[in-house]
């Protein structure tokens, strides 16, 4: 049985699927790994790993029971054990069975990435997160965004509260001051912050190289346990 | 000049991170000079514009929900702003402690609101397969469509328009207007950076001058140079594309207005809680922007 990580943010435009993308990419170097965009309508993972899977749009009820076989088709030509699915037009997606497609993924991956909406109102986000066996919940170093980091852990039952870990992503400079002033709001301990790295906002693509890259690649690194070959 | 009837006007941003609330905030200050206006925060789980106002929103739309269909003052629970700016938001709520208010309870929240002011705005959260967003579309005399100057977002613009064109949808596509925020995209800092990027480029053409002088006679040496300064220039790009333009313009998308760039203020007055000046780049362009939409729900009225 594989692991489900899901990455949330109660805030919008924090770099969540750019993180959700990166983890899903560099996870899949070892073992299979599957990535479920669970954005509906404005899904973005597909443009940052430059990927458009093969069953498109009108294709879509034809994998909405997610068996492994139709899981495996969704192959990422340059990464053979990355498996993309997108979400499909929201009008379709209230169909899918969000528990039993995750419950399908791990069986059928090492690594399953969840990209979460970040609103409350979407029914998938209360799946994603029940099922998860981590969730990285994405903040920056923002009064507005820690406030709603905040709320949204005083809201988590044990259960929940206990399988989330912060990730702050640095996407602009900011005073040390500043810095200190949100870490001592939030309250709770950072699991990995991401450097200030600029130009990856103009492009939503998959940069190994870049700071933000080089990042995502130690953090993956952790995720996956020392006895793996 | 007082409005003839009251109108309601969305604003929505089908991707995340884009300004919508703040400009949400913004556009009610402008509009709110000559008329009474409401700003609604339908993000109930977190209503980010109330918050940029520096504001409590109380349970402004729970005490909305329990009126139960009577005759209410909304303004009597609504926060006043400024004189004629009011604000309806949720309250800060964690997971789990959100209990889902039914469309039908905020449905009645913008009917009180329409009665009573004269420009209502409502700021509307992403998901289109949840009723509220969706009925509020339908209710809505205008939509404001945020985009922004990147490939991916014209994309966005493009499938939005897909979408509720389609019949299950059932929202009359010329109800979008698209709103082009550059305000915060193209930031100070990067320039900072890419001046630095060049200057370090000039310390080892000197450098070079110095150690190899015999490279500057290889045409080779200026081009991989000339590489090296487009490649350090190119994330600063941030107009759009051709590609992405002509795909606009297939889709018969053509921009409303543009925000122009204007990081300084525009992060001021989200850090601080204040309104844009109509001296600063971006309250000039809110203006005008609400001057816009008056002619244009004037003329939709029509």
């Amino acid at each position: 049985m594989g692991t489900v990580f899901a990455i949330f943010s109660p805030t919008g435009g924090v770099g969540v699927s750019t993180i959700a993308a990166h983890l899903a990419y560099f996870l899949s170097e070892t073992r299979e790994t599957g990535i479920l965009d669970m954005i509906p309508d404005f899904g973005s993972i597909t443009d940052i790993l430059s990927f458009c899977p093969k069953p498109s749009s009108n294709k879509f009820p034809l994998i909405f029971e997610a068996s492994t076989p139709i899981l495996s088709e969704l192959t990422h030509p340059k990464r053979g054990h990355l498996k993309v699915f997108v979400m499909p037009p929201s009008l379709m997606a209230q169909q899918i069975d969000w528990k039993a497609f995750i419950a399908s993924a791990r069986k059928s991956f090492a690594y399953t990435i969840l990209d979460l909406p970040h609103t409350y109102l979407a029914p998938e986000l209360t799946v994603g997160l029940t099922y998860a066996d981590q969730i990285f919940c994405v903040g920056e170093y923002h009064w507005a965004t820690i406030q709603s980091l905040k709320a949204f852990f005083d809201g988590c039952d044990i259960n929940l509260s206990e399988k989330c870990k912060v990730i702050i992503n640095r996407s602009e400079w900011l005073p040390q001051e500043v810095i200190d002033e949100c870490r001592l709001n939030l309250g709770r301990e950072v699991y990995a912050e991401i450097p200030y790295d600029p130009p990856l906002e103009a492009a939503r693509k998959i940069r190994e190289n870049s700071a933000f890259g080089k990042a995502m690649k130690r953090m993956a690194a952790g995720l996956i346990p020392e006895d793996t070959p | 000049m007082a409005a003839a009837k009251k109108y309601v006007v969305s604003i929505y941003s089908p991707l995340g991170g884009q300004g919508a609330s703040f400009i949400a905030s913004q556009l009610v200050h402008q509009l709110a000079k000559t008329n009474t206006s409401c700003l609604v925060d339908l993000n109930l789980d977190y209503s980010a514009s109330i918050h940029y106002l520096s504001l409590n929103p109380a349970d402004a739309f729970r005490k909305s929900a329990l009126s139960g269909g009577e005759e209410t003052l909304l303004s009597s629970f609504a926060i006043r702003v400024e004189n004629n700016y009011f604000a309806v938001g949720a309250p800060l709520l964690g997971y789990g402690q959100f209990a889902e208010e039914t469309h039908e309870a905020a449905k009645e929240l913008v009917d009180q609101c329409r009665a009573e002011f004269d420009f209502t705005i409502i700021d509307l959260p992403r998901p289109l397969h949840v009723e509220l967003t969706k009925s509020m579309l339908k209710m809505s005399d205008l939509i404001l469509v945020l985009g922004e100057s990147s490939d991916y977002s014209a994309q966005a613009c493009i499938k939005l328009k897909e979408i509720v064109s389609d019949k299950s949808f059932a929202i009359d596509p010329k109800k979008l207007l698209f709103l082009f925020n550059k305000s915060m995209t193209q930031d100070k800092s990067s320039w900072t950076i890419f001046i630095w990027q060049v200057l370090a480029l000039l310390v080892v053409l000197v450098a070079v001058y110095f150690l190899r002088p015999q490279w500057f006679s290889n045409p080779v040496f200026f081009i991989v140079g000339l590489i090296i300064l487009m490649r350090l220039a190119w994330p600063r790009a941030r107009d759009l594309s051709k590609t992405a333009s002509s795909k606009l313009a297939k889709s018969q998308i053509s921009f409303f207005h543009f925000l122009p760039h204007d990081s300084k203020s525009c992060r001021m007055a989200i850090n601080q809680g204040h309104f844009l000046d109509d001296n600063t780049k971006t309250g000039r362009s809110l203006k005008e922007l609400a001057e816009k939409l008056k002619t244009k729900l004037a003329a939709v009225q029509k």
